[in-house]
């Protein structure tokens, strides 16, 4: 698959700390893809680096818009910071105009589809008011139109939920999916992974500045050897055996219901099988653990310990 | 770097801070203030000179009264003629304000010139019409003693003028020693203006975010330029504004043909003041981009912004002797070429070369902070939470970040 930014051994230090250790990455055009860790692991650093904000110490960077390598373009890219803001004593519509103008949108067509936006967002009201008169949540709303408004190519989203409430982030991954839907290829941070988890289509998981783990979200959670299974059954039915399969362990337990993981080399069906032969299945659940634990079980194997800033 | 994001921003920072409450404010207050300030001292001025002062003279040789009597004929000091004896009660007169004070005069101390003036409180006399008309009066008193003619004594004390004149025959105005005075104040008023409103724009930029959004539309020296020119197009407009307030009012009251500018010296004080002006607006944006609020712009920061005003305060020694070897040296400093050179431009003629090498310094000085400002800018932009150091700044010089 064409990929439209590629990223090879990316590093940057802030005196003795290694905020981003030689990363490499590429992403694909249309894809969702997901560059998670806990906070202070350097997704930050490394966006700003894409974006072109940091200057790197070492690696290149480059973006394949139109069927050929490039050097930065921003004005191909759509920019939500962590940190972010506007103008607060400026108008909310006029604030929208003069960043899409900074992106190279016609002043005219940028206020007309600003205006759309806002009307989509119910805040058509406030097109003409000063941004200081809008409830954060609204804020968060004119900022996330803003980052898009100049229809880029390719977007980068630092930490696009954080700092909002329910509402809104139902709102936004609402919108990301129709950005991918409209071929958009999107590059998002997250320390929540269960927030984005659904989102992605690849991921690229990254502590203390190295990766951790990267690929794409399906390939990495079958490769992952443990299932969580939640069974049902006659809770008339002797369960004990359950406790002498090879690679269960039984997490919660109660007459007719468990819930347990399983890791077997030759995969679920040997476990459906047996569970089969000797219970009287109502209900049946197999699922892979949340990428969050796939994440610190991945750390701990490796004897590496989670940074929290 | 695109002259067109440079634009942009431009733009954008002249429209919106020209609608701002504090462009408004600062530019119709201040010819006010000036006015104001100016109203008060001429009013002062004139009133404590025509104020009626009282007082009494115990003229002991009984020969000095007259002299002092002509002399004062039409000051606004009155004196009085009063007899030894009466001392005591002009002292109380004078502790109840009917007098302002007594002078004794004896034989002696018109010998010697130590003449006492008794007043109510020391600190709060006014004494100089007296003090001149004394001094006056007891010198003809002398001269007369000594035998001298009327016109003898007319000859001797006809005045003195030192009337400078510069070799060419041209004289020099005291207009014209006032007006390059005048010009760099108004340069590092309006600096200091629209540098500091420059500075807190960046710094509340800073502080709501908004920063990192436009540093990933445009490079951080595009950021920097076009808040420059948007700033320093507005600095100009209202020193615009000002200029013709100020020439309004002040041809009520003065031939303006006497400040003494020609074109051929108006040219080159633009030039510096506009250079002068990039150079420490860069200065001034770069500072904000170090600071994390207003509040705590450390003690450092505070100083480097009174640099460009370090010539101002010598400006009386370079308005007198513009070619002194430490004011040639001073004019080959960068941070102090603009408002020394305004200063010297306007109070002496000075050779071409020299102005074209100080004015080559000059635009090395713009051009190495508008680099400096550039690298402080965009590392001390990112720095949301905190104020940077100065030896942090040192780190950032040397360092690519």
């Amino acid at each position: 698959m064409e990929t439209i930014l590629n990223v090879k051994g990316l590093a940057k230090s802030f005196g003795p700390k290694k905020a981003v250790d030689k990363i490499s990455l590429s992403v694909a055009r249309g894809e969702v893809m997901g560059l998670l860790g806990p906070n202070g692991a350097g997704k930050t650093t490394a966006i700003r680096m894409i974006m072109g904000i940091l200057t790197p110490d070492a690696g290149e960077i480059s973006f394949n818009f139109n069927g050929r390598a490039q050097p930065l373009d921003k004005s191909k890219i759509g920019y939500l910071p962590e940190e972010r803001g506007l103008y607060e004593d400026v108008r909310v519509c006029d604030n929208l105009v003069y960043l899409a103008g900074l992106k190279g949108k016609p002043a005219t067509e940028a206020r007309q589809e600003a205006l759309q936006w806002l009307e989509r967002l119910d805040l058509g009201a406030y097109a003409d008011q000063k941004l200081e008169k809008l409830s954060k949540g609204m804020q968060q709303k004119v900022q996330f139109v803003a980052s898009i408004l100049h229809r880029p190519p390719l977007v980068l989203f630092d930490e696009p939920f954080s700092g909002l409430d329910p509402v809104n982030q139902d709102f936004f991954k609402e919108i990301i999916r129709e950005l991918q839907a409209g071929g958009t290829t999107v590059l998002l941070s997250a320390h929540q992974m269960n927030l984005v988890e659904e989102l992605c289509d690849s991921i690229f998981l990254i502590n203390h500045g190295r990766e951790v783990l990267s690929g794409k979200l399906q390939e990495i959670k079958e490769s992952y050897k443990e299932n969580i299974v939640e069974l049902r059954f006659d809770p008339a039915e002797d369960s004990t055996f359950l406790k002498m399969i090879p690679g269960l362990r039984i997490l919660q337990e109660q007459p007719g219901w468990a819930i347990m993981r399983y890791s077997g080399s030759a995969g679920i069906n040997p476990l459906l099988r047996e569970l089969g032969s000797k219970l009287t299945v109502s209900a049946i659940t197999v699922e892979k653990p949340p990428l969050h634990e796939i994440f610190i079980e991945t750390i701990r194997k490796r004897g590496e310990d989670i940074e929290v800033a | 770097m695109k002259w067109l994001n440079v634009f942009k921003v431009f733009r954008w920072e002249f429209l919106k801070n020209l609608k701002s409450p504090v462009f408004l404010v600062t530019t119709l207050m201040m010819p006010l203030i000036m006015l104001l300030a100016a109203g008060i001292s001429y009013y002062s001025s004139v009133s404590v000179s025509k104020e009626e002062q009282q007082v009494a003279i115990i003229d002991e040789t009984g020969e000095f009264f007259p002299y002092l009597e002509s002399k004062l004929a039409t000051s606004p000091v009155k004196v009085t003629l009063h007899e030894p004896a009466q001392r005591e009660q002009l002292a109380k007169q004078v502790e109840e304000r009917e007098l302002n004070g007594y002078l004794i005069i004896t034989a002696e101390n018109v010998q010697s010139g130590m003449i006492d003036y008794f007043v109510r409180d020391a600190k709060e006399m006014n004494s100089m019409a007296l003090d001149e008309a004394v001094t006056a009066a007891l010198t003809r008193y002398r001269m007369e003693k000594t035998g001298l003619t009327a016109q003898e004594i007319d000859l001797v004390t006809a005045p003195v003028v030192l009337h400078p004149r510069s070799v060419s025959g041209e004289e020099v105005s005291v207009a014209a020693a006032i007006a390059p005075f005048f010009f760099s104040m108004v340069l590092v008023i309006a600096v200091m203006i629209s540098g500091q409103v420059l500075m807190y724009g960046v710094l509340k930029e800073k502080r709501n975010r908004i920063v990192e959004i436009l540093l990933s539309s445009v490079s951080a020296l595009d950021l920097l330029l076009g808040k420059i020119l948007g700033f320093g197009l507005l600095g100009l407009l209202q020193i615009g504004i000002w200029m013709i307030a100020g020439l309004g009012v002040a041809s009520r009251f003065l031939d303006l043909r006497q400040l003494g500018i020609s074109p051929a010296e108006l040219f080159p004080m633009v030039l510096f003041f506009v250079g002068g002006y990039v150079m420490f607006a860069a200065l001034f944006a770069a500072m904000g981009a170090t600071m994390k609020d207003a509040e705590g712009g450390s003690q450092t920061q505070g100083m480097v912004l009174l640099i460009p005003m370090i010539p101002m305060f010598a400006s009386g020694s370079i308005l007198l002797s513009p070619n002194a070897t430490w004011v040639r040296v001073f004019s080959y400093i960068p941070i102090f070429t603009p408002t020394t050179m305004l200063m010297r431009i306007a109070a002496t003629t000075l050779p071409w070369w020299e102005i074209a090498a100080t004015f080559a310094v000059l635009m090395l000085g713009v051009a190495f902070f508008i680099y400096l400002g550039a690298r402080i800018f965009s590392r001390g932009l990112l720095q949301f939470e905190r104020t940077i150091s100065f030896k942090e700044i040192g780190k950032m010089m040397r360092k690519n970040y």
